[in-house]
Parts: structure tokens; C-alpha cells; sequence
């Protein structure tokens, strides 16, 4: 194998590559091995989950219970039966000595290999398998090939997308836009770091806090130093007893860090739990001499104790030097004649501070920074599941409705025109309705069945545009079949209006949902969701308007975001603004 | 094909997207939903339940149950509604809300007609200078505003923070102020728009005479109205300036140019008229808009329409009332989108009608 | 058509496009693009097509090429009815016949590069694919005066007549005997057309083509065909392989030639302006479908169609009183004169 330099003719050297002969006789039988066997896999999970959705719907009573190892993973299933088919033919390709074919099999057997990793520990052993396979036999004999092939086609397409990076340059409304939107989307995952509360953790005595203000009570870092959950209380008085050491790294704030109890005693008969006494205590001791001293001399030592009969939270202060403290917990039970449950819980809570309410707390003390960052994972999930379910399954319809016309374009276009006659949210409201229950689930549903005959029509009359341009009869006139002017002229010239249209409606389905939200149809009370957070807090407009006008900011944030963006990439794409000299 | 022709077709055309907006509200709240709920509320007659059922033919299959279903509604049996005080029924209700809602509707659309034109028109004429972006801006916040939350946001301002700062403010909700009303027309119930002239406040405060009254009614529908068109607003905004930019790129624009005739003539002669034809289309969809967004807006601003009275039977799970404002609201926006049609095949001598 | 001469021959060949309208879209009429026409090529010639746009030149082309599915009539290719062959067998054929289309732009998929829209023809029947390919569409382009720098850009980076050759370069790719020529140069300006027209004329002895060579401009026409059909509302009316602008026999065509501006400012003739719009091919006009326009018309003209005779050395006409009517001299039969007579 002779490898030229690059500014030499091509056309030689480029035949004179020989592919080794080991490879060759190996690989094809190996590789159509493994497409078999893809496939077989993908037609058996597919089974598998058929049989197993049967028998979940009618034969319950039967108790019929399906391997497990057979049920979930349908969409990586059907991957592996179209990938696997489709390599098929390229394997066919290499066994008649058609060595191009090599460097589509590396393609699809490296995407094979992947979506078997997604299937999970089983997929695991295969898809080493098929990488070891790629690595080992087709790297190297097809590099040659396929680098140069790949750096040719993507050559031009590089160029063109750094023309689009240049046009968006110059367009700073849409960079701001895809800096919100990235924004948003990287603040809805970071939520756990970033945010003081949880999305329904609610701080009562803060209730109605203007923006600014700090909280009432300290938040901590929790080390868990004991826990004990359905423990019976068989003898009394029962100990527990452990030692911590505090240092300077758990002071880093003002606020001193505590040591917290829980106990809960559960009773399992009809017993009065008045019977139960949990005693908790704090010693500034180390273990060993705490248990060599006598109970009355490590009364001295004593920082605090607590009694309590059910619950106890002592709030013990320790001093700020590194020090070794004891903690002790015992029950004290009367009387017992059934068994007692009890859940015993021991923290150390330190680096102790007061969170800043940055945007106030709403009517029940929940901090709506926080909740509004939670929501933003709630709502974006939302809408992108809507829009992405609504666009394929649109598309498709749409897709085939302008491909095959006739009878089945004109039935689509009907109900796409029934679908059309209720305005989007009116629709929603009466599937909601009609679903029973009020959840965010159902909004979903609800705003798929609603929006996706915008997409069957934006695919189709783009599949009759340009089914109907001349290079597509020029595609047929040199002998293209349909399958592949569907696929590689008319789905190709689709997508773009398709990510524009998908862009815009995502801002159009987070608002439907706010406002379906807003009035009634979403989670329960409480849930971190903007529309409801709106809709809660429209009752405290006038005194305290933060409550709203904060989710409000977001909601309109990132669809105005969404929209830019839509607007910037139709234009960036646009082929007529976009010719050049 | 002849125009006549056109305007058969697309009515012809209208009557199975009626049929099918029947079959799906029929569907969703017969075969989906609880039809019971229509009929049956918390005072009706226990006894009486197994006789509803006969009546309404909910032991017959689903086939025969959903022409049964065709027929009370075109006898005009729309259910009950309990959520409005004493069981009314629906097409009564609607009767006596609709002109509420048409009302606040016709005012929205006002508002969009006449600042989204001429903005339109500003900003295309005017391209790429700060006019423009702030147009572009202005009108996209249409498109990403969430409506209830402007309608807050107003209400907070130009009612609350107006009052603290002493400017005169405008009225927080409500159709009118009654109490100004019963003063002025010593009539002791003030404005009754079950008893009213026309249902239209603004019609009916001039039929009294008392410009007054009509004042007040304009003050209260300045929020609401706005509120509700700014989505209108913002997309005719958008399809002016598109299409305007469009039309000035056109032969005979350039010729009216070259033969020497002022900008302003060019403009507003040649181009406007041409450029007015897409926006009319935009006015049959943006009906579908402030009917969802008169949901919303009529809720905050407490607008006894009905918007209003299909989220308190949300609330209440008023199914008839909810059953009775979809297919209304869809029967409304057919016609608007059947009315534009043809409107836009009239106009525009270019169309080929199919 | 036991002529080895002939490479395709059509006989009768129709293509009617129906036309729906009314209430139920129902089919109100038929659009007669192409109506009624018979012709044989010839092996190795340029056969020129003309008249006026909307008189069914490109219908005719597509039909040809069963891109169109004839309403009637029969097109035989190499000895073979391929009127209605399907399929692979289709395909087979249409390696064997090409066609360059009216719009270079349109006619090329904006989103695939040169190399791959070249290379097309070559990938889908199996001819080439990779290097192999590569160096087949570069030996192409160079053919028709491009280079390997152009092989991985898109259309929107050239011009028109850039993508005219790229069109050029894509029929040629399969080697095919027969090629339609739809309107080549009409996109591009005059400079540019001489180029293509000297180009294709190359290719044509390079590759041993047939062409049909389609245009409203008679002068161009005239300049590239060896024979010359002149079409009128779907119908060939005049055939000759001689030098139209000498001896057109035809009203029509003596309309178009005289119509056709001189180079000398010093030849001066009759010129018929044609009067009139064209006639709507949904319902043409009876009997010679040019009545309605034209001066010599007699009744006759108006109840019964002229058929095509031929008026010696294969010069067919499609006109009752052919050779009987005095044109009159038109400025290109004088210039056409004169310049002969000095040749000689
Ligand atoms: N797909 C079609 N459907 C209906 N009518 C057509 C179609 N294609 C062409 N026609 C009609 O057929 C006639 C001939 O068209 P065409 O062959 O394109 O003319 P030319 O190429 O000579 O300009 C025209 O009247 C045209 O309107
Ligand atoms: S047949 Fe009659 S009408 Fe037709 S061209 Fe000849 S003279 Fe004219
Ligand atoms: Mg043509």
C-alpha cells in the first residue's frame, strides 16, 4: 500500500490501494455475522416487549410474568433491525470485493456498537465485541479510504458552516438567544448545585419575604453520623452513643454548626406513646473517657441534652476550635407491651448560613429563585417532549401524505383542517378535560395531539415543493429510484424549515403549557412550575408582586430566546439571503 | 375557476372540518370523558338519573349514542351548566356572554389593525435603522409573551403603582363600573347585560344617551382590549413589514420609483395596497389566538365572558359549559378562517383559486 | 422501422395534461401540449426544435424520455417500443437517453456538491463509486472546461453557464446515444451561449451524440441542427433538413424567420408580425391549428387539418396551399442570399 503525497494525481495511487488479504477473507463473513445477529436481537427485544405489553394489559390475572431481561429498549431494538439490515447490504458489497463498501460498514457498525451500550448491561458484552471488531480489523485497512472520502465531502460542508457561523456573527439578537437558551438549559441541570432549596422544600415562617431578604433559618451541610430506621425498642433504657470530631473546615460561616437528632417512635399497637421518652445528649468528651467516667462526673462535661417523647431536635451549639465531642441517645419506655418502631436519626449540620431569598419567598415560604430554576428542568422538559413527539410523528404523517398523495393526502388534510379549527389551547383544555386528571403528563399529551399537524403540513408541502423541482426529475431521468430521492433529495431539503418551525414552537408550547397551567390544568398546588407559580401568586399581586412577576420574566425570557433564535437560523438558512457572489 | 366556483368550494370544504370538530368534541368528552357529567349535577333527582340515561342514550352503542348526540345538539340541547349560578342552559349561557367576549375581541383586534400596520409599514420602510430593531423586538415579545402574565403586569401598573403615584388610573376589571352606572341610570341594578339593548356596552352606554357611561365602558376595555391584541398586534406587525419588504422589492415598485413619483406616493399608493392582501389571511388566524388568549385575559381581568365562565367551569369540572365553549369556539373560528378566504380570494386578482 | 439510420422514432404521439376545476376538482378539460406528432432521428444528427413557449417542446422532450407518460402513440428506441417499459427495464433505458434541462439552476439539488451530483449517475447504476468515481466526474468536468478545484462546491458558487456545463457534464457521465438539449442557452447571456454551443458541438463528435435540440431562438437552432421542426400549438408544421431562412414553406415559419432580426443593416424585407394571441392548446382551434393568424387562410384552413406532405427532399409541411403562397422576400432570405453568393 503506497501512500503519495496530496498534490500528485490522484486517480493512480487512489487504485492501487489493496485492501490485506486476511482481512478480506475474514471480514466479510464476520461482519455479516454480526448484522445477523443485531438483528436478531432487535427482532427479539421487539418481541419481547409486544408479547410482554400483552400480557401486561390481558393477562394480569394469569400472573404471567415475562423475563425482565426481554422487556424495555423498543426504539434501540427497531435501530438494531434497520441499522443491522441496512448493513447487510454493505456486507454483501465487501464480499463481492467491493472494498468502498468497508467504509460504510465502519459507520454503521460504530453506531451498531453504540446504541448496544444504550441497551444497558446486557448490551455491554456485544458492543465491546463489535468496538474490538472496528478497532482491530477495519481501522486500519480502511483509514486510507475513508479519511480521504470524509475530508473531501466534509471539506465544502466545513466551508458552509462557517459561512453560517459568519452570518451568525453578525447577527447579535439571535446570539443573545442562543445564549439564553443554552443558559436555561444549563441552569435546569445544574438546579441541584446551584439552587439553596429544593423545588418544594418551604421555609413556613418566611412567608411573603421581598426579594433580597435573608432567610429566617440557617441551611447546612449534613453529615449523617447515626441512623437507625424500625429499630424495636426491646429493653430499657437502650444507648446509642457515638463520637465526632469537629474541625475548623466544617466553621466556614459565622453560624456555629449543631448537632441534630431525630427520633420518631412509631407505635405499632394502640399503645399511648406518651410511655416512650427519647433522651438525647452532646458531651464535649472523647469516647473513651466519656465511658470511663461515672454518669454524675460527665454531667460536667454536659454541652446540651433534650428530652423528648417523640421528636426531638436539639439545636446543640458547639465551639468554633476543633474539638471531639460524644452524642448519646437513649429510650426510656414505660409500660411496653407491644413493640415500638423507632427511626433515630443523628447530624452534624455545619458551614451553617443564611441563604438570600434573591427573589423573595412566595405566600407559603418557598424561595422563588430556587423554585424558578427547578421549574425551568419542568417546563423545558415539557415542551421539548411535546415538540420533539409532535415533529416526528407530524413529520412522518406529513411525509408520507405529501410523498404518496392522492386519497391518503387529501384524508390527512382533512383532519389536519378538523385538528386547525380549534385554536391550540382551547383543544388542549378539552383533551385535558376529557383525560380526567390534572397533571403535567396530560398537558403533554394533550399539546401532542394538538400540535402535530403543524408539522404533517410543513413536511408536506415541503415534500410537494420540492417533489415537484426539477432536480428530483433530473434525479429520475439519470435512473435514481424513489427510496432514494426521498432520502437523499427530498428528506434532506425538509429538515431546515422543519428545525425553524421546531425552534419557534418550543417557546409557543412553553407558553400553552404556562397558560394551561395557569388556569387550573396543571400539578398539584405547590409543584415548582411557572404558569402555577403565576397563578398562586396572582392573589399577592398588589402587595407583593415578585411572586409573579418573576416566573413570568422566565416564561417570557426564554420564549422570546426561543424565537430569536427561530428567526435568526430561518434567515441564516434562508438559501436566497444567503447566496453569495 | 370562476370565483363563484372558489367560494362554493372552500364553504362545501368547511362542512366536514364542522363535522369533524363535532366528532372530536363528541369523542373527547362521550367515549374519553364522563357524558354523565353533562347532564347529571349535584341537584339533580337521584330518581331521575336512570331516566337521563334513557333520554340521552348512554346504554345504546357508541354508534347510535353519537347520532343521538348529533341530534340534541342540533335540536339545541347543549347540556346544563351549573357553574353559572342556577343550571342554565349552555346555549343560554353563551348567548348571554357572547357578546361580551365579541366585544373585548372586536376592541383587541382594533388595537392590532391600527398600531400594527403602520408600524409595519415604518419598519420596512426604515429597515435595519434602530426603528426597525425595535419593532422587531417589540413584536417578537408579542409572539413570547405569556398573556396572563402581561395582563398581571398591566394591571399591576397601570391600576396599582398609577393609584400609589397618584395618576389617574385605569379600572382593574370588570366590564363597567356599576356603581357610576346605577347613579347615572337611577335604575338600582346598573348595567343588567341579560336585560340589555344590544349586550354591547359601548353600543348600548351611547343608546342611553349618556356619553358618560360610554367614557367608562372605553376605560374599562383600554387593559383587556390591549392585553388581548398584543399577540395580534405583534404578528400583523411581523406579515406588514415581511410583505412590505417584499412588494418594495417588485418591478413595478421600481418603476413607480423611476418615473419619478415621491417616496411617500410609491409607499402608500403602490405598495401598501399590495402589501395588505397577506395581512388580511393573518386576521382570520390571529382569531384562533384571542379566542385562547380571551381564556386567559377575561379570567384576570374578571370580564364576564366567555372566557371567564369556562375556567370557572374548569375549576368545577363543569363539563357541559366546557363541551359548549369548544364547539363554539371552534364554529368561530371556521367561519373567521371561511370569511377571510373568500375575502382574500376577492382582493387578490392574482389568486388561483384551489 | 427497419431503417438502421433511425435511433428513435414516434409515432402519433400525444400528451394531453388534464385540467381540474369546479366545485369537485373534477377533470373540466385537457391541455393538448403535445398533439398528434411523428418523427424519426436519425443516428448522429442534431434535430432542431422550435416555436414560440407553451407549444409543447419541453413536453415532447419529456415525453420522449418517458419522464412523461404518453397519452398515446409509440416511441421506439433502437429498434425496441419502450412506450411502456417499467421498472429496471426503464432505467436501462434512461442510461441511454439524457436530458439537459431548461433551468441549469433548478436542476441541480442545491444541498449536494459538484463531485456528488456529477457522480450520481455513476453511484446509482453501478458504474463507479469512491476514487473510481471521483476520477470520472473530474475527467467529465474537465471536459466541459471546469476544474478539480470545482469538484467539491456547491451549485450557488457558480454561474449560469457554469451550471449549464455542470448539467452538460452529468447527461454525458452514463455515455448515452441520445440527448435532449431543453432551451440550453436560455439562461445565459450571449457570450456565454456561443461557448456552450461550440462545446456541445464538440461533445457531440467526441461522444458520437444524437441531439434534439430545443429552443424558442431560431437562430440558434438553425446554427446547431442538421434538421429543423417547427412546432405550433403541439404540432409539427414544418420539417426540413434544409436551410430554413431560405426556403420556409410554411406561413407560420415564415413569421418566425422573418421576425428574426439581420446582422446587415442593408437587407430590408417583408416581415409578418404574427397578430393575435396564441390560441389556448385546451381548445385549439380546428381544422390548421394556425388559422386563426394567418394571412393566407381560406376556408378550408378552418374545417380541415393540413396533414405534413412532403415537398421533396424530405422537406415536410403541415399546409394546404405549401408552395403555392408568395411570402414575399423576408431581410434573412436576402442576407442569406447574399452572403451565399459571395461564398461562391
Ligand atoms: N405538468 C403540466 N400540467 C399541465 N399542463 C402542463 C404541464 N406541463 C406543461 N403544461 C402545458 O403544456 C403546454 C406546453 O408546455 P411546454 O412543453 O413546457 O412548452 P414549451 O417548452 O414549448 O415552452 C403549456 O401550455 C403548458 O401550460
Ligand atoms: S393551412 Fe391555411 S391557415 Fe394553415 S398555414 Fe396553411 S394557409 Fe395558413
Ligand atoms: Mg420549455
Amino acid at each position: 500500500m503506497t501512500v503519495r503525497g496530496d498534490n500528485g494525481n490522484d486517480q493512480g495511487e487512489q487504485e492501487s490501494i489493496v485492501v490485506p488479504g486476511l482481512v478480506h477473507r475474514v471480514f466479510p463473513s464476520l461482519h455479516i455475522v454480526l448484522c445477523l445477529a443485531a438483528i436478531s436481537l432487535g427482532a427479539a427485544y421487539l418481541v419481547g416487549n409486544f408479547v410482554a405489553w400483552f400480557a401486561n394489559s390481558f393477562m394480569h390475572e394469569l400472573g404471567f410474568q415475562l423475563p425482565s431481561l426481554l422487556i424495555g429498549w423498543p426504539l434501540q431494538a427497531l435501530l438494531l433491525v434497520v441499522i443491522g439490515y441496512m448493513n447487510l447490504k454493505s456486507g454483501r458489497a465487501i464480499s463481492r470485493g467491493d472494498a468502498w463498501a468497508y467504509s460504510s460498514s465502519l459507520y454503521m457498525n460504530a453506531v451498531t456498537g453504540v446504541i448496544l451500550l444504550t441497551i444497558g448491561p446486557l448490551g455491554l458484552l456485544p458492543a465491546v465485541g463489535v468496538f474490538a471488531l472496528v478497532l482491530a480489523l477495519f481501522a486500519p485497512s480502511v483509514k486510507s479510504y475513508w479519511y480521504r472520502e470524509f475530508r473531501e465531502d466534509m471539506g465544502p460542508r466545513g466551508k458552509e458552516l462557517r459561512f453560517s457561523f459568519h452570518l451568525l456573527r453578525r447577527s447579535p439578537l439571535v446570539i443573545v438567544g442562543i445564549l439564553i437558551v443554552a443558559g436555561y438549559i444549563s441552569v435546569a441541570f445544574l438546579a441541584p448545585w446551584i439552587t439553596p432549596y429544593g423545588p418544594e422544600e418551604r421555609i413556613w415562617n418566611d412567608a411573603n419575604l421581598a426579594p433580597g431578604t435573608p432567610a429566617g433559618e440557617a441551611k447546612a451541610n449534613s453529615l449523617i453520623l447515626f441512623s437507625n430506621y424500625s429499630a424495636d425498642i426491646s429493653i430499657y433504657p437502650e444507648y446509642t452513643r457515638g463520637e465526632v470530631q469537629v474541625g475548623p473546615e466544617e466553621v466556614t460561616t459565622s453560624l456555629p454548626p449543631i448537632i441534630a437528632f431525630s427520633g420518631y417512635v412509631r407505635d405499632t399497637g394502640n399503645d399511648n406513646l406518651t410511655n416512650v421518652l427519647v433522651h438525647t445528649a452532646v458531651y464535649k468528651l472523647n469516647l473513651t473517657t466519656f465511658d470511663s467516667l461515672s454518669p454524675s462526673l460527665r454531667e460536667l462535661y454536659l454541652v446540651k441534652s433534650v428530652e423528648k417523647a417523640m421528636l426531638s431536635r436539639p439545636n446543640i451549639e458547639v465551639n468554633n476550635s476543633p474539638s471531639t465531642y460524644v452524642w448519646v441517645v437513649w429510650f426510656v419506655a414505660s409500660n411496653k407491651t407491644v413493640p415500638w418502631i423507632v427511626d433515630t436519626v443523628v447530624t452534624l449540620d455545619y458551614n451553617r448560613y443564611y441563604p438570600i431569598h434573591y427573589w423573595g419567598t412566595d405566600n407559603s415560604g418557598g424561595d422563588i429563585y430556587s423554585r424558578i430554576i427547578w421549574a425551568a428542568q419542568v417546563d423545558l422538559r415539557v415542551s421539548l417532549s411535546v415538540v420533539l413527539v409532535a415533529l416526528a410523528s407530524g413529520a412522518l404523517i406529513g411525509a408520507a401524505s405529501g410523498y404518496f398523495g392522492g386519497k391518503l393526502d387529501e384524508m390527512v388534510m382533512r383532519i389536519t383542517d378538523i385538528f386547525f379549527a380549534f385554536p391550540g389551547l382551547i383543544l388542549a383544555m378539552a383533551i385535558v378535560m376529557a383525560l380526567g386528571t390534572r397533571n403535567l403528563e396530560n398537558i403533554s399529551y394533550a399539546l401532542m395531539i394538538t400540535w402535530w399537524p403543524v408539522y404533517a403540513r410543513v413536511v408536506r408541502g415541503q415534500v410537494l415543493s420540492e417533489r415537484e423541482k426539477l432536480y428530483v426529475e433530473a434525479a429520475r431521468s439519470i435512473g435514481a429510484s424513489d427510496s432514494r430521492i426521498l432520502l437523499s433529495h427530498i428528506i434532506p431539503n425538509t429538515i431546515q424549515p422543519l428545525i425553524v418551525q421546531a425552534t419557534m414552537d418550543t417557546g409557543g408550547v412553553l407558553l400553552t403549557a404556562a397558560g394551561l397551567s395557569f388556569i387550573g390544568f396543571g400539578s398539584a398546588a405547590g409543584t415548582a412550575e411557572w404558569g402555577l407559580m403565576i397563578s398562586q401568586g396572582q392573589y399577592y399581586l398588589l402587595n407583593y408582586p415578585w411572586e409573579c412577576m418573576f416566573p413570568g420574566v422566565a416564561i417570557l425570557m426564554i420564549a422570546l430566546a426561543l424565537n430569536l433564535v427561530g428567526d435568526g437560523i430561518r434567515d441564516i438558512l434562508d438559501p436566497k439571503l444567503r447566496r453569495r457572489g | 375557476m370562476k370565483l363563484r366556483d372558489f367560494i362554493l368550494r372552500r364553504v362545501l370544504l368547511a362542512i366536514p372540518v364542522i363535522f369533524g370538530v363535532l366528532t372530536i368534541t363528541w369523542f373527547l368528552s362521550y367515549v374519553v370523558g364522563d357524558p354523565l357529567a353533562m347532564f347529571i349535577t349535584e341537584r339533580t333527582n337521584p330518581a331521575a338519573i336512570p331516566g337521563i340515561i334513557q333520554d340521552h342514550g348512554f346504554n345504546e352503542p357508541l354508534v347510535i349514542q353519537y347520532f343521538l348526540y348529533l341530534r340534541t345538539l342540533l335540536a339545541g340541547d347543549w347540556g346544563v351548566s351549573y357553574s353559572t349560578g342556577g343550571d342554565l342552559p349552555v346555549l343560554t349561557v353563551i348567548a348571554r356572554k357572547f357578546p361580551a367576549t365579541i366585544e373585548l375581541a372586536i376592541v383587541a383586534m382594533v388595537f392590532a389593525v391600527i398600531l400594527g400596520v403602520p408600524l409595519g409599514i415604518l419598519s420596512a420602510t426604515r429597515k435595519d435603522k434602530p426603528i426597525d430593531h425595535f419593532t422587531r423586538v417589540f413584536s417578537l415579545a408579542g409572539v413570547s409573551m405569556p398573556i396572563f402574565w402581561f395582563a398581571l403586569l398591566l394591571k399591576y401598573v397601570l391600576f396599582y403603582q398609577f393609584s400609589v403615584w397618584g395618576l389617574p388610573y385605569l379600572p382593574s376589571g370588570d366590564r363597567v363600573d356599576n356603581e357610576l352606572w346605577k347613579t347615572v341610570l337611577h335604575n338600582g341594578v346598573g348595567y343588567d347585560f341579560t336585560s340589555s339593548i344590544t349586550g354591547f356596552v359601548l353600543v348600548d352606554s351611547l343608546l342611553y344617551g349618556q356619553p358618560i357611561l360610554f367614557g367608562d365602558a372605553v376605560l374599562h376595555l383600554i387593559m383587556p382590549g390591549f392585553c388581548l391584541g398584543y399577540l395580534t398586534l405583534a404578528i400583523i406587525t411581523r406579515m406588514m413589514r415581511s410583505s412590505m419588504l417584499e412588494v418594495m422589492k417588485e418591478d413595478y415598485i421600481t418603476l413607480a420609483r423611476s418615473k419619478g413619483l415621491t417616496e411617500r406616493i410609491v409607499i402608500y399608493r403602490h405598495a401598501l395596497r399590495n402589501a395588505l392582501i397577506p395581512t388580511v389571511t393573518v386576521i382570520g388566524l390571529a382569531f384562533g389566538g384571542l379566542m385562547s388568549g380571551a381564556v386567559l385575559t377575561e379570567t384576570i381581568f374578571n370580564w364576564p365572558g366567555l372566557g371567564r365562565w369556562a375556567t370557572q367551569a374548569i375549576l368545577v369540572s363543569d363539563m357541559a359549559a366546557i363541551n359548549g365553549f369548544v364547539l363554539l369556539v371552534a364554529f368561530i373560528f371556521v367561519s373567521a378562517n371561511l370569511i377571510v378566504d373568500l375575502t382574500y380570494g376577492a382582493l387578490d386578482p392574482r389568486i388561483r383559486y384551489g | 422501422m427497419s431503417d438502421s439510420r433511425v435511433l428513435l422514432s414516434i409515432e402519433n404521439l400525444k400528451k394531453y395534461f388534464p385540467l381540474t376545476g369546479g366545485v369537485f376538482r373534477k377533470v373540466i378539460g385537457m391541455v393538448h401540449a403535445v398533439d398528434d406528432v411523428t418523427l424519426d432521428i436519425y443516428r448522429g444528427e442534431t434535430i432542431g426544435v422550435v416555436g414560440e413557449s407553451g407549444c409543447g417542446k419541453t413536453t415532447l422532450g419529456r415525453t420522449i424520455l418517458r419522464l412523461l407518460d404518453a397519452t398515446a402513440g409509440k416511441i421506439t428506441f433502437m429498434g425496441r417500443d419502450i412506450t411502456h417499459v417499467k421498472g429496471s427495464d426503464l432505467r436501462a433505458i434512461r442510461r441511454e437517453m439524457q436530458i439537459v434541462f431548461q433551468d441549469p439552476m433548478a436542476s441541480l439539488d442545491p444541498r449536494v456538491t459538484i463531485k456528488n451530483s456529477v457522480g450520481e449517475p455513476l453511484l446509482i447504476n453501478g458504474v463507479a463509486r469512491g476514487p473510481r468515481m471521483r476520477a470520472m466526474v473530474l475527467d467529465l468536468l474537465q471536459k466541459v472546461g471546469l476544474t478539480e478545484d470545482h469538484l467539491n462546491r456547491f451549485p450557488h458558487e457558480f454561474s449560469g453557464g457554469q451550471r449549464q456545463r455542470i448539467c452538460i457534464a452529468r447527461t454525458l457521465a452514463l455515455n448515452p446515444k441520445f440527448v435532449v438539449m431543453d432551451e440550453p442557452t436560455s439562461s445565459t447571456d450571449v457570450s456565454v451561449q456561443a461557448q456552450t454551443l461550440n462545446l456541445m458541438k464538440d461533445l457531440q463528435d467526441e461522444f458520437g451524440l444524437t441531439y434534439m435540440f430545443i429552443s424558442h431562438n431560431l437562430s440558434v437552432v438553425k446554427h446547431m441542427s442538421d434538421r429543423l421542426a417547427v412546432m405550433y400549438l403541439g404540432k409539427i408544421v414544418e420539417l426540413t433538413p434544409e436551410d430554413i431562412f431560405r426556403k420556409p414553406l410554411h406561413p407560420y415559419t415564415f413569421a418566425l424567420v422573418s421576425a428574426v432580426p439581420v446582422p446587415d443593416p442593408r437587407f430590408s424585407g417583408r416581415a409578418v408580425i404574427l397578430s393575435g394571441e396564441v390560441p389556448s392548446p385546451i381548445n385549439p382551434p380546428t381544422g390548421c391549428r394556425f388559422h386563426p393568424r394567418c394571412i393566407f387562410a381560406q376556408e378550408i384552413c378552418s374545417s380541415e387539418e393540413p396533414l405534413l406532405r412532403d415537398m421533396g427532399d424530405g422537406h415536410l409541411v403541415a399546409c394546404h396551399f405549401a408552395g403555392e403562397l408568395d411570402f414575399g422576400r423576408s431581410a434573412q432570405m436576402e442576407y442569406a442570399r447574399a452572403a451565399e453568393a459571395e461564398a461562391s
